[in-house]
Order: structure tokens, then sequence, then C-alpha cells
């Protein structure tokens, strides 16, 4: 275990005010996920720059047992998501009794799982690790980035309003095409998912409202069969119980006396939980994905995306509310 | 106890902007907005002085504050060592453009040291209208950003200026309300006519003042300017506490150049602040609304403009 710090009261202040203290409901949410082919040794790469080694040169300075992170990519395909929140609210008093906000999400997750480094401790699980996210307003982006740790960067997004006429999702970031010093950071189409060929009735799709019966069809519907193991666990990735999800974020802040250190950086993991689960569905038809190649945005090179599969790609949605646990830190630099 | 050094940041192959940075061609709008001290003084004592446990004392030390709507065409990192003044500086990787909008508290030190920069800002509220600008600013310097939609309207003088702030906020809080688009800031010229009292003078006057003696005060260096905040992130597993906890200060400065100019606006000024419960800004900075109505407003144009690496004034252990 990490030794508890005495830290200081955080100073809320009412202007620009974090109001999304975890624990935090998500009302209203609908997820659309597109699973996209991708090199699970570029993805190990991603986990170790930001995952594992920054947490084994941490624990190389503490004389106290803090134990390396090692997460491992295995699944040869990350996920592509968009998110609509209808509202995400604090359930701690005092935001709980002041609102929440209603925005936009996207990213992608890659798949990883969680094995201890002594083969003796239990603890092997799944997590989500969330390499780019996208939000479209700037209250989830600061708490997000500040209190866990996700990586979020503000985006336009274009997010159908219903599944049932999800024809196109697209994400617009600030991106730039080529770095120099006389590009121009501007927003501009980083990614797009588009239905392929027209609508009709007999490709609509299905939804269902029983989490393990749904889970088996989009198993055959969407990953072809597909069914990898989970190492360390014994179980394939459609076998774990559908309660919740954990993710694991490399959260930190740069020095402000030396911008390329940080002044904190520590590894983190929360997980959500379902609160309700109105259903699971495929989407009608197929997408195709278009990707712009940015300096500033590498996802084709960096996540070893495998362009062949950027046709004919079939997604899925979900339907519910969650909750957003509070965290913890796996590792600290000291 | 020796401390270890800090840690590599690890980086993204990304758009981010970090110092040193030029903020070339800029155009800075000033608004002096009359303010009762004693409120300033107390965030100042809130936000400033008491969570550094005697480490900084902070005065508030004008009956105003500045409204500040800025335009940055060129933003970018730079190569140019901290110490190197000439200009243009060698920029690299890429540039933004944005707006800029946010209320700032003049501050003094209790005791201050002889190389104690020009003026010093304490900016109480920020807002932005470039994404990538937000982790930046908020992570690195600890400016409490938030991004807003800002228009600026200054292309006909012969018109008048417009400028206007709308950002997410809740104007009511309650277990049900959700953050929308609220005009939360409207300044615009006014006729004559509509004008109610004048309380601009002795502010141009103050201001102008202020800006002068900085000027002439050095005569190769830059102008200096201190922006002074507080830096601080939740924990992730007692979010009512903070896992890192500092009082920062960042120098801007001022490259001189023969096209900058310091002019006041033609005219008087007419402000409206929406009453917001997530942006209490009239009554938080004790903001004099019977004089909203006869502001003076001031402009910085083409000034060139470097955000150097900061420091930490104090760091909660």
């Amino acid at each position: 275990m990490i030794p508890t710090r005495n830290y200081p009261r955080y100073i809320q202040r009412s202007i620009n005010a974090l109001m999304l203290q975890t624990p935090a409901l998500a009302k209203g949410v609908t997820l659309y996920f597109f699973p996209v082919g991708s090199d699970i040794t570029k993805q190990q790469a991603i986990c170790d720059k930001f995952l594992n080694d920054p947490s084994r040169k941490a624990s190389e300075l503490l004389s106290h047992s803090q134990g390396a992170s090692n997460y491992r990519a295995f699944f040869p395909q990350v996920f592509f998501f968009f998110a609509t929140y209808g509202s995400l609210q604090s359930l701690e008093p005092p935001d709980s009794d002041r609102g929440g906000y209603k925005y936009l999400e996207a990213g992608i997750w890659i798949p990883t799982v969680f094995e201890p480094k002594d083969a003796n401790v239990l603890g092997s699980h799944l997590a989500m690790f969330p390499y780019y996210m996208f939000v479209n307003t700037s209250a989830p982006l600061a708490v997000g980035r500040e209190l866990q740790g996700w990586d979020k960067e503000w985006a336009e997004l274009g997010i159908p309003d219903r599944a049932f006429d999800a024809d196109e999702f697209s994400i617009s970031p600030v991106l730039i095409k080529r770095f120099s010093a006389e590009s121009y950071g501007v927003e501009g189409l980083l990614a797009q998912f588009r239905r392929v060929g027209d609508r009709t009735d007999a490709d609509a799709g299905l939804l269902w409202t029983e989490a393990r019966a749904a889970l088996k069809a989009i198993k055959r519907l969407v990953f072809k069969d597909m069914d990898p193991w989970i190492p360390g666990l014994a179980l394939s990735i459609f076998g774990i119980p559908v309660r919740g999800l954990t993710f694991t974020f490399l959260k930190q802040f740069r020095d402000v006396r030396h911008p390329h250190h940080a002044c904190y950086q520590s590894g983190v993991e929360a997980t959500i939980s379902i609160r309700e689960f109105r259903g699971l569905g495929t989407l009608h038809g197929e997408y195709e994905l278009n990707v712009t190649r940015a300096d500033s945005h590498p996802l084709v090179d960096q996540m070893g995306l495998d362009e062949s599969t950027f046709s004919r790609i079939h997604g899925f949605y979900a339907e519910l509310d969650f909750v957003l646990h509070t965290g913890f830190e796996r590792w600290r630099h000291p | 106890m020796i401390e270890s050094p800090p840690p590599v940041y690890v980086e993204r192959v990304d758009f981010s902007i970090v110092p040193p940075a030029l903020l070339a061609d800029a155009t800075l709008y000033l608004f002096p907005i009359p303010s009762d001290i004693v409120n300033q003084q107390h965030l100042c004592e809130t936000i400033l002085n008491i969570p550094s446990e005697g480490a900084c004392d902070f005065r508030a030390v004008q009956p105003f504050v500045l409204l500040i709507f800025a335009r940055y065409e060129k933003v970018q990192k730079i190569n140019t060592p901290e110490s190197n003044y000439s200009y243009p500086p060698q920029p690299n990787d890429g540039y933004a453009r944005f707006h800029a909008a946010g209320v700032s508290v003049l501050i003094a030190p209790s005791l201050p040291k002889s190389d104690e920069p020009q003026i010093i800002l304490f900016p109480y509220c920020t807002f932005v209208d470039h994404g990538a600008s937000i982790a930046g600013t908020r992570e690195l310097q600890g400016w409490s950003t938030e991004t807003a939609e800002i228009q600026i309207a200054d292309d006909d003088p012969s018109k008048g200026f417009t400028f206007v702030l709308t950002c997410p906020a809740i104007k009511r809080f309650g277990p049900h309300s959700i953050a929308r688009p609220e005009r939360l800031i409207h300044v615009r010229n006014v006729p004559e006519a509509a004008r109610g009292k004048q309380v601009g003078s002795p502010l141009r006057h103050h201001l102008s003042e202020m800006w002068t003696r900085a000027l002439a005060s050095e005569n190769q260096r830059p102008l200096r300017l201190a922006l002074i905040s507080l830096k601080q992130f939740p924990d992730v597993a007692h979010p009512a506490r903070a896992c890192y906890q500092a009082g920062v200060q960042t120098i801007a400065e001022s490259f001189r150049n023969e096209d900058h100019r310091w002019v006041a606006l033609p005219g008087k000024f007419a402000l409206e602040i929406e009453t917001a419960d997530s942006h209490p800004l009239v009554a938080q900075l004790g903001l004099d609304v019977e004089q909203f109505s006869g502001l003076d407003g001031f402009c910085l144009r083409s000034a060139q403009l470097r955000v150097n690496a900061g420091k930490e004034l104090w760091r909660a252990p």
C-alpha cells in the first residue's frame, strides 16, 4: 500500500469551481462503440510508456514496497467510443445540490489486463486505458484530468441524438497536420465514422435489455465470434461479469519551474458501475472510418491501427446510468 | 531529508504550448471596474494568503479590478533562452490563435522586494475560446481557466466596440439544474445620452500613471508582469484534499517594439454581467453595478509578450 499523506484542504472557489467530485452519477447515457483492428505490440508500447515505465521508475526511488504496474495489452482491437451524457453530477454534497453538466465525449480505449509482478499476488483484472479522450465542455475536461488523470482534450464532437439515426460520428480537435514554425493549430476533422449504404428496415439494429444475451449476440454480430482469453484471468473477454469497468491512468501535471518535468505523477485506477441498464444493441449496417493523418494526433501510427479494417466496421451501443467512483493511487512518485 | 528529483513529464505527441512561449501580435482591451477592496482582499486571503501559511501576504491595492478581453494572433513555443531578449525569438512546432478574457485583481506583496515586477495580477477568473489552452494554463500556471465563446467586435471603431463572453453556467443552483450557455459578460460603447455616473477619470489617471511608470522604470529590459495563482489538484482518493498545492508566480514580459501602443478607447462603455450562482462575479468582487454604465476602456495594441517558466512561491508538504 502507498503510505497516506496528510494533504492540505483543496480550496474550493465559487467561480470556475470543479463541481464534479466523485462519486458522480452519469444519467441518460448512450455509449457507442466501434472496434477497430490494432497491433498489440503498438498498444503495449503505449501501455509501457504511460503506465508501466513511470511506475517502475517511481518504485526504484522508494524504500517501501509500492510495486511497479504491469498492464498488458492483449486484444487485437481498440475501441473508438462516443458518448452522450444526459447529465453528470456529483453525488457528494454540496455539489450534488448545485447541478450538473450535459455534454458529449469520445475517445479510444485500449483494453488491458493488470497482472501483478508477483505471481502469488491476486489482483489481476481487466482495465481500460483511455489513451485518447475528447470532450466538448471544459468542466468535465478539467475535473477528469485533475481528479483522476483522464487525459481529455477539447474537441467539437458530432454524435447523433439517437441510435436509430446514427449515420455519422466525428471528432474535431485542435490539430496540426505537419509540425512547423508556420503551422497553425486549428479545429479540424480527425476521425469520422460514416454509415455505408442506405439504411433500410432490413438491417435495423437490435436492442437487448438483458446484458448476458446482449453480449452473446454482440460477440457474434460485431466480433464475428472472436473470443480471446484474458491472460492471467482465465476468462474470455465476454465471460467477465457485466457490472462495471475499471479504468487506468497516468495522472500528472507539469512543473511550473521545469515544464518538461512533473510536479505530481501517479498511477490511478477508477471504476464505473452500472446503476441502471436500459439496453445494449447493435447499430444498423456497416460503417467506414476516415482518419486524418496529423502530426499532433498520430492515431494510425501510434496505435498501430489496421487500415484494412477501416471499412465494414460494425458498431454497438449501450443505454445506461452509471456511477463514476472515487479512485485510488496505485503508485505515486515520491 | 533529500528530495527526489521531479519525474519526467511523459509527453504525448500532441500540440501543447509550454513555456517559454511567445504571444505575438496581442491586442488587449482593459476595463477598470470599480470594486470593493475589502472583497478583493477577502479573495486574496482565501486563495493566496491563508493556504500559504504565512509564506505570502498579498494586498489588493486598487479600488477597481481589471476586466480584460484579449486577442492573441500567434501563440507558440519558442526555443530562445529566457535570458535572451532579442526579437523575434525562434519558434517551433506550430502556433495557435485565440481569444481570452477574464477578471484580474491588482495586488502587491505587503513587503515588496526591490526586484519585484512592475505590475502584479491575481487572475481571479480566466476564459479562453481555444481548447488546447485549457489544460496548459490550468495545469502549469494554476489559472482557473474555462472555455467560453468570446466575441471581440473592434474592426470598425466608428461603430464602437463590443465584447461578449458566453460560457456554460448555472443560473440557480439546484439538484436538477444543468449548466447552459449564458451571456455572462457584455461590454459595449454607450451613446452620450445613455451614460450614467461618470467614474472613469480617476481610474483612467490611475491606470495610465501605473503603466507609464512601469514602462519608464527600466531601460532595456522588457516590461514585466507577474501573475500569482493558487495551483492545486484534488486528490483522487480524497477529493476534498489537494494532492498538490502551491502558490505560483508566472512572469509575462513585453518585448519592446515600435508598434507597441497603449491607448485610451474613445467614449464610455456600459457593462452587463449576468447573475449566475456558478459565476458570482458581482457579489464576490464587490462590483459597483451603479457604475457599470460610464466605464473607461484602454487598449494595448501590437504587444509581443513572452511567458516564461514560473516559480513556486510556496508548496504544501
